[in-house]
C-alpha cells in the first residue's frame, strides 16, 4: 500500500471520529470519537515514519507517547462523567447546560 | 536460532492452516485430558475415587464429551443476541493465537517474535472484553454481577502480573519467549527471583478465574456467574477456553521461570510438557485445598499486597542488575 | 504480510470507524472502537513495528476499552434507551465530516512526498527505542509519567464520594 493510501485511510477514520463526537448527546459517544481521532493521528504519524523519515524510531516514541495521553485523558474524562453522573443522574450534553455547581 | 513452520510449507496459506490445524488439535486433547484430571485430582484429595467406568474412568470422559456436544443450543428470548453470541467465540479466539507463541524445544518455535511477551499479554486482554460481553449480552442480573467481579478481578490482578514478568525480561535482555528461555543457561530463573515467581503463580491463578479466584463463576453463589444463561456446547466453550487459558499461562511461567525446555537428559519438548503439566497439578491443588475469596478481600489482597510487593521486587532487582 | 490481510484490517478498521460513529446504543459505539483499534493495530504491524502494534492492543484494549465499558456501566442512565435522534444535528455532523475529508483528501492527492529507502531492521527494534527514550527523548519521557501520575490522582480526587458532608 502506498503512503496516499495510508493517509487516506487515516483522513477517513479522522472523519468518522469528527462525525461521532458531533452527532451523539452521550458524553462517552462523545470520548469515542475523540479516541478515533487521536488514533487517526497517531495512524498518519507511523505511515510517515515507514515511508518519508530516515530515523524510524521517531515515529514509533510518538506514538506510544499519543496512546499514553489517550489513556490519561480517558481516565480524567471517566472520572468526570462519573461525578456527573452521581450529581445529576444524567449524562445527556444537552442536559448539562448549567455552569454552577 | 529456531527453525520455524515457514521453513517446513513454503507457501503462506498452507503455514497457517498447518498451525491452525495442529493448534486446535492439540488443545482439545489437552481439555479432555484435564477435566479428567481434575475430576480425578479431585477426588483424590478429597479421599474418594472418582470415575470408575472404564480405566481410571477414562470412559466417563467420552459419556461425558458426547452428553456435551448432543445438548441442545438454546438461545433464550431476553438475550442481547450479537453479545450473546460472540462472547464464546472472541473468549476462545485469543486462547488459540496465543498457543503459538512458546517454543518447545531449541529448534522449533511457531513463529520467534521478537515481542512475544507484551502480544501474550496484550491478546489476554481481549478475554477480559469477552467476559463482560458474556454478561451483558445474557440480560440476567446474576451474569451481570459476575461479569463485572470478573472484569474487576481480572483487570486488578493484571497489574501485579506486569510487574512480576519485568524483573525476568530485565534479566533476560529480550522480550522474545525463545530469547528468555535460552537466556536460563544454569539456573532457572525461579531461584533467582523467588518473589517474581510466586506473584506471577497468584496473579495467573486470578487471571484464569480459577479457585481460589473463582468468584465469577461461583457455583454455589451466583448460580453459574457469567455464564449462567449458555448451555450445550456454548458452556462447553467457556469451560474449553478456561483450560486452554490454564495451559497458556503454566507454559508463560514454564518459560520464564523454570527454563523452558531445559533439562538434563530428555529431549526439549518432554521436558517442557513435563513442567507445564507439574504447573498444571499446582493450580489444580490450589483449587481444592483454599477456600474461595471474597471478592473485597480478593481486591485487597491485589492492590494492597501485590502490587507493593512487585515494585519492591521490581526497584531491587534493577538496583541489583545495574549496580552490581 | 500479503496483501489480502492488509485490505482486510484495512476495512475492519473502517467499519469499525463506521459502526462507532453511526450506531445508537453507546455498547456498539464501544464494539465499533474496540473493531478499529484493532485494525489500526494489524496496520501498524503492517507499517513494520510489532511492538507499538502490542502496544496498541495492550493499552486500548485491554485497558482503555474496559475502562470505557465499566464507566457506561456505572452510568446507565442513558445507554440502556437510545435518545430520539435530532435530525438537523446528525446532518449537519455529516456534512461537516464530508467537508472536511474532501477538503482534506484533495490536498493529500495532490502533494508529492520524497519517499526514502525503509530503515534496516535493527532501526526498528525495541532496543532502539528505549534507547532514545532514554538518551535524546529523555523530557518527553518523564513529562510523560509525570502526566500520567497527575492523571491517576486527579481521577480518584475527581471521582471520590464526599466523606465531609454528613
Amino acid at each position: 500500500m502506498t503512503l496516499h493510501a495510508y493517509l487516506l485511510v487515516s483522513l477517513a477514520l479522522f472523519s468518522l471520529g469528527l462525525i461521532g463526537a458531533l452527532s451523539h448527546r452521550n458524553l462517552i459517544a462523545l470520548l469515542i470519537g475523540t479516541e478515533l481521532m487521536m488514533n487517526a493521528a497517531s495512524l498518519n504519524f507511523m505511515a510517515f515514519n515507514r515511508y518519508v523519515v530516515t530515523d524510524p524510531t521517531v515515529g514509533q516514541i510518538f506514538v506510544l507517547i499519543i496512546i499514553g495521553l489517550a489513556a490519561a485523558e480517558v481516565a480524567i474524562f471517566l472520572s468526570i462523567i462519573l461525578r456527573l453522573y452521581r450529581a445529576y443522574h444524567d449524562i445527556d450534553s444537552e442536559k448539562l447546560v448549567e455552569l454552577k455547581g | 536460532m529456531p527453525s520455524n513452520i515457514l521453513h517446513f510449507f513454503d507457501n503462506f496459506w498452507l503455514a497457517i492452516g498447518a498451525t491452525i490445524a495442529i493448534v486446535m488439535a492439540y488443545l482439545s486433547v489437552n481439555a479432555i485430558m484435564l477435566i479428567w484430571l481434575e475430576r480425578k485430582l479431585a477426588a483424590r484429595i478429597q479421599r474418594r475415587i472418582g470415575p470408575t467406568r472404564g480405566p481410571f474412568g477414562l470412559v466417563q470422559q467420552i459419556f461425558d464429551m458426547v452428553k456435551l456436544f448432543s445438548k441442545e443450543l438454546i438461545t433464550p428470548d431476553h438475550v442481547n443476541r450479537v453479545l450473546y453470541l460472540i462472547a464464546p467465540v472472541m473468549i476462545f479466539a485469543p486462547v488459540m493465537a496465543l498457543c503459538t507463541l512458546f517454543p518447545i524445544s531449541a529448534t522449533w518455535v511457531f513463529h520467534d517474535y521478537s515481542v512475544a511477551v507484551v502480544l501474550l499479554l496484550a491478546i489476554s486482554g481481549v478475554n477480559i472484553l469477552a467476559i463482560f460481553f458474556a454478561g451483558w449480552g445474557s440480560n440476567n442480573k446474576y451474569a451481570l454481577l459476575g461479569a463485572v467481579r470478573a472484569v474487576a478481578q481480572n483487570i486488578s490482578y493484571e497489574i501485579p502480573l506486569i510487574l512480576s514478568i519485568i524483573p525476568i525480561v530485565m534479566m533476560a535482555n529480550s522480550l522474545s519467549l525463545y530469547g528468555i528461555a535460552d537466556a536460563q543457561t544454569g539456573v532457572p530463573y525461579v531461584l533467582l527471583q523467588p518473589i517474581a515467581a510466586i506473584i506471577f503463580i497468584i496473579s495467573a491463578t486470578a487471571e484464569t478465574n480459577r479457585a481460589p479466584f473463582d468468584i465469577p463463576e461461583a457455583e454455589s453463589e451466583l448460580v453459574a456467574g457469567f455464564h449462567t444463561e449458555y448451555s450445550g456446547m456454548r458452556f462447553g466453550m467457556f469451560f474449553f477456553a478456561e483450560y486452554s487459558n490454564m495451559i497458556i499461562v503454566c507454559g508463560l511461567a514454564t518459560v520464564l521461570f523454570l527454563g523452558g525446555w531445559k533439562g538434563p537428559y530428555l529431549p526439549g519438548p518432554v521436558w517442557f510438557f513435563i513442567k507445564v503439566y507439574a504447573l498444571i497439578i499446582l493450580m489444580m491443588w490450589f483449587r481444592w485445598t483454599f477456600p474461595r475469596l471474597r471478592f473485597d478481600q480478593l481486591m485487597k489482597f491485589a492492590w494492597m499486597v501485590l502490587v507493593p510487593l512487585a515494585l519492591i521486587n521490581l526497584l531491587i532487582t534493577t538496583f541489583v542488575l545495574k549496580l552490581i | 504480510m500479503p496483501d489480502i490481510i492488509v485490505y482486510i484490517f484495512v476495512v475492519l478498521t473502517l467499519i469499525g470507524g463506521i459502526v462507532a460513529a453511526v450506531a445508537r446504543q453507546v455498547l456498539y459505539n464501544i464494539i465499533g472502537l474496540g473493531i478499529s483499534l484493532l485494525g489500526l493495530a494489524g496496520l501498524f504491524l503492517n507499517l513494520g513495528s510489532p511492538f507499538v502494534a502490542a502496544m496498541q492492543v495492550l493499552i486500548y484494549i485491554g485497558g482503555i476499552t474496559v475502562a470505557i465499558v465499566f464507566a457506561m456501566m456505572l452510568s446507565i442512565a442513558m445507554s440502556l434507551l437510545p435518545p430520539t435522534p435530532n435530525m438537523a444535528k446528525r446532518v449537519f455532523a455529516i456534512l461537516s465530516g464530508i467537508v472536511f475529508f474532501v477538503a482534506l483528501a484533495s490536498m493529500i492527492m495532490g502533494t508529492h512526498f520524497n519517499s526514502v529507502e525503509p530503515a534496516a531492521q535493527a532501526a526498528w527494534s525495541v532496543g532502539q527505542i528505549g534507547h532514545a527514550l532514554l538518551t535524546t527523548y529523555n523530557l518527553v519521557f518523564e513529562t510523560l509519567s509525570l502526566v500520567l501520575l497527575l492523571a491517576i490522582i486527579g481521577a480518584i480526587l475527581i471521582a471520590r464520594k464526599d466523606t465531609s458532608t454528613p
